[in-house]
């Protein structure tokens, strides 16, 4: 048996497993709805386009601050990874504040921000950006010595050294803190609009929470798995796929 | 031990005679390449300071192989960091004396004794590295560096990662990617000793080949006395902490070097056992 059919066949008994449960009568329905009552209202929410514009709002939010972490993230990491001096300074605070869950940041945000967009935003990237700072800074700092050594003494000095060996050297670390940072930054994203900001999916979940809306609360839930798995899907794994190739990791 | 007496004043003869022949010979042959004047360097680590090598004097002619032989921690790897202006020496001085050559992109090139390839790179472009860095065109550095993969025949595995590569395939790699560039002087450091003894000999018979082709200046530093014996023009035996230079030898044995032959089995004797007297005196000296 194929492990496409496996999988198919797993989740095919999942399903009928919970539509007998839903139908046993055990629990209300407010607490475990059906599954074609959460196939409807998937159908609905997205008809009606209401989910459609709180994924395009989520999303919007999630790339902005993602891309923001991305730009500066990398070039702190590779800064702090070569300088000593900014790594004893800055680096160390910024280890500090990994120890530190992203969402913690909220009231502060609110505080400087107000309630908008950009109280948010800082949210997210103070979550995305400390992993990828991080694993780009062990990245650069943990190029073996003997590749530098080999790149100098064939001819690469300064910027070319850099851009030629320490950079493509640090690759398979900077992936991680790139897939790190981004399933951070989901994270802090949810934990922001569940607590305070309107429209997104973070707040469609509250929504069917205070109508005891089980249905929509699932079906949300449902949206916000299958986006983890696309991004992970398009960008992560190709990347991954990349490193594997090249430096054969996989077949340690 | 009489034997040995007698194999070690043949020993003097050839070299006398080999001096003779050298200074004879037309002048092209003899050029100075790298001269190595009273080199010594002190490395600053936690136990202190330690002196890797001290008051170093040698000098090595165009297209000569020359074998630096001594217990680890000597400072032969020190030396082809000198040589090779990844480190500066403390005191002394060391010259190359170049010739004029277009094709020469570098003139100081080391093959480490981990091969140091780029794993996110393929095989022709690790060959090709240097010289892309040397900002040569697409075309021509992809054609060079295909000319050395077939020299190491290896041009089958252009394409391949190193991780897909053997441990002796990828030192093949590291020599083809040094010799593209076209160096003054080819410094290895303990190229073959991490590979299995078969590999080993197979690949010191391709580089005495590929050598003899190419007419490179070589310096290859190991602590197998068999290898250098069978490798080289000259043996330099160093003394480790610190390194100094103790004793030469100069082989004149017929190319190809074959390995039955009973000359250079004695060679490998007498050079042994000066090694192991060389050895003994230093850990003596150390639990003393």
């Amino acid at each position: 048996m194929g492990s496409t059919a496996k999988k198919g066949g797993f989740f095919l008994l999942l399903i009928l497993t919970w539509y007998a449960l839903a139908h046993s009568g055990w629990w209300p329905e407010y607490m475990l709805p059906a599954p074609e009552a959460v196939c409807r209202n998937l159908v609905n929410g997205i008809g009606s386009g209401r989910y459609l514009m709180a994924i395009a709002v989520s999303i919007r939010r999630i790339l902005l601050g993602y891309l923001i972490s991305l730009g500066v993230g990398i070039p702190l990491g590779m800064l702090t990874g070569r300088l000593k001096w900014l790594d004893e300074t800055v680096g160390s605070l910024l280890l500090g504040f990994q120890a530190l869950p992203s969402i913690a940041w909220l009231p502060l945000s609110l505080l400087w921000f107000g309630l908008s967009e950009k109280a948010i935003l800082f949210v997210v990237i103070m979550g995305a950006l400390l992993s990828i700072t991080l694993a780009t800074n062990s990245g650069v700092k943990n190029v073996p010595p003997l590749y530098i050594r080999a790149g100098k003494n064939l001819g690469a000095k300064g910027k070319t050294l850099f851009t030629q060996v320490i950079l493509p050297a640090a690759f398979p670390s900077i992936v991680i803190g790139m897939k790190q940072g981004w399933s951070f930054a989901w994270r802090s994203l949810m934990a922001g609009e569940l607590l305070f900001i309107n429209l997104g999916l973070g707040h469609l979940l509250m929504i069917g929470r205070e109508l005891n809306d089980m249905a929509q609360v699932i079906a949300v839930m449902f949206i916000l798995i299958v986006i983890g798995l696309l991004f992970d899907r398009l960008l992560f794994s190709r990347l991954e796929a990349v490193v594997r190739r090249r430096w054969g990791f996989d077949q340690v | 031990m009489n034997g040995l007496q007698i194999l070690k004043d043949t020993a003097v003869v050839d070299l006398e005679q080999n001096l003779r022949t050298k200074f004879l010979s037309i002048p092209e042959n003899t050029r100075l390449k790298l001269e190595i004047k009273d080199v010594s360097k002190t490395f600053n680590t936690r136990d202190g300071r330690i002196c890797a090598l001290n008051r170093i004097n040698l000098t090595i002619k165009e297209g000569e192989f020359t074998c630096v032989v001594g217990p680890s921690g000597c400072g032969k790897s020190t030396l082809l960091h000198l040589i090779a202006e990844l480190e500066a020496p403390d005191k002394g001085e060391i010259i190359l004396y170049s010739t004029e050559d277009e094709g020469r992109l570098v003139e100081r090139l080391i093959v480490f004794q981990e091969s140091a390839l780029f794993p996110w790179l393929t095989v022709l472009e690790n060959v090709a590295f240097g010289l892309r860095i040397k900002g040569m065109r697409y075309r021509e550095r992809v054609e060079r560096a295909m000319d050395y993969l077939h020299l190491v025949r290896l041009s089958k595995f252009a394409h391949c990662y190193i991780h897909e590569l053997s441990g002796g395939m990828k030192q093949r790699v590291a020599l083809a990617r040094a010799l593209a560039m076209n160096p003054e002087v080819l410094l290895m450091d303990e190229p073959f000793a991490a590979l299995d003894i078969q590999t080993r000999e197979n690949l010191s018979r391709e580089l005495e080949e590929i050598w003899s082709k190419t007419g490179k200046t070589i310096i290859f530093v190991t602590h197998n006395v068999e290898e250098a014996v069978t490798l080289g023009d000259r043996v330099i035996l160093f003394s480790g902490r610190p390194g100094t230079v103790q004793k030469e030898y100069r082989l004149n044995l017929s190319r190809p070097r074959q390995r039955e032959n009973p000359l250079l089995k004695e060679m490998i004797n007498l050079i042994s056992n000066d090694f192991k007297r060389l050895d003994g005196a230093s850990i003596n000296e150390a639990t003393g």
